[in-house]
């Protein structure tokens, strides 16, 4: 496994692209640029940082999720995806010991 | 609901079923004594060890209860929407059955059946009043197994009660 995908589970670490498309599919990409600007700014984290860490994208993942409407199903996605990612990750390190 | 994240956007359809799922608050919802003694029910009434209420979002599916799961799934306490068993009965609004994961061309390369052990699955779609499927009451077992009817109705009656509770819990109360 990368740190980016999972070849076991294929399976994408997620990150601020995939993030931006998943509010465009939602929103169209008008809709998901003002709403990720938005989500970002509110928990102090910069809307233009391409390589978001794992830490980061949770925070904007939880202020999506407590905006509630149409917003908070993609949070919830994005959490659930990540911490997938993430657990498995811990998983095939400890497999690996 | 799409499984295709490449579609640029979502169906007319699909928009509708997660604004339900929006109304009732299910993406913001981790935790309910009342799901969770229904799923309880649900897994010891069918013989299963693992029961959920699982609600399908647009790129994942979110746990709303539980009993069962352990290690990442219990972590994550959701799958991502390509590896989710529920899409099935979301889709059609009907049961979705597997008994046996590992000869069932529909699931046998899904990661869950591939790494995790599943083995048998049986889904009952939690339909709204509105007639949008929002997730499943499922129960699933790391061996195969066969369902009879009566455990798809059984299924079905504990779906059902989901449903109440959750279109109860979002009405006003009388003042």
């Amino acid at each position: 496994m990368t740190d980016r995908y999972n070849e076991g589970y294929r399976l994408a670490r997620p990150s601020r692209a995939s993030t931006v498309a998943a509010l465009a599919r939602m929103f169209g990409a008008q809709g998901a640029a003002v709403r990720w600007r938005d989500a970002c700014t509110r928990c102090d984290v910069d809307p233009e940082h391409e390589a978001l860490p794992p830490s980061l994208l949770a925070r904007v993942a939880e202020v999506l999720i407590a905006s509630g409407g149409m917003e908070s199903i993609v949070g919830r996605s994005l959490m659930v995806r990540m911490l997938t990612f993430e657990s498995l990750a811990t998983d095939e390190q400890e497999d690996s010991r | 609901m799409t499984t295709d994240r490449d579609d640029p956007l979502l169906t007319p359809q699909e928009v509708a079923r997660l604004q339900e799922i929006s109304r009732l608050g299910l993406a913001e919802l981790t935790q309910d004594d009342a799901l969770q003694a229904i799923v309880q029910d649900a897994t010891r009434e069918l013989g299963l060890p693992i029961g959920l209420v699982s609600i399908v979002l647009d790129e994942s599916q979110h746990f709303i209860a539980r009993t069962g799961l352990d290690g990442w799934l219990a972590s994550a306490n959701g799958t991502p929407v390509e590896w989710a068993f529920c899409v099935n009965a979301v889709r059609t609004k009907r049961p979705f059955v597997v008994e046996d994961a590992t000869r069932d061309a529909a699931v046998s390369d899904n990661p869950l059946v591939e790494h995790d052990g599943v083995r048998c699955y049986a889904g009952a779609p939690l339909l709204t009043s509105a007639g949008h499927a929002l997730g499943t009451m499922c129960v699933i077992g790391s061996e195969p197994r066969a369902f009879s009817d009566q455990d798809i109705e059984r299924l079905q009656v504990f779906a059902a009660r989901v449903v109440d509770h959750l279109e109860a819990r979002r009405t006003p109360s009388a003042p």
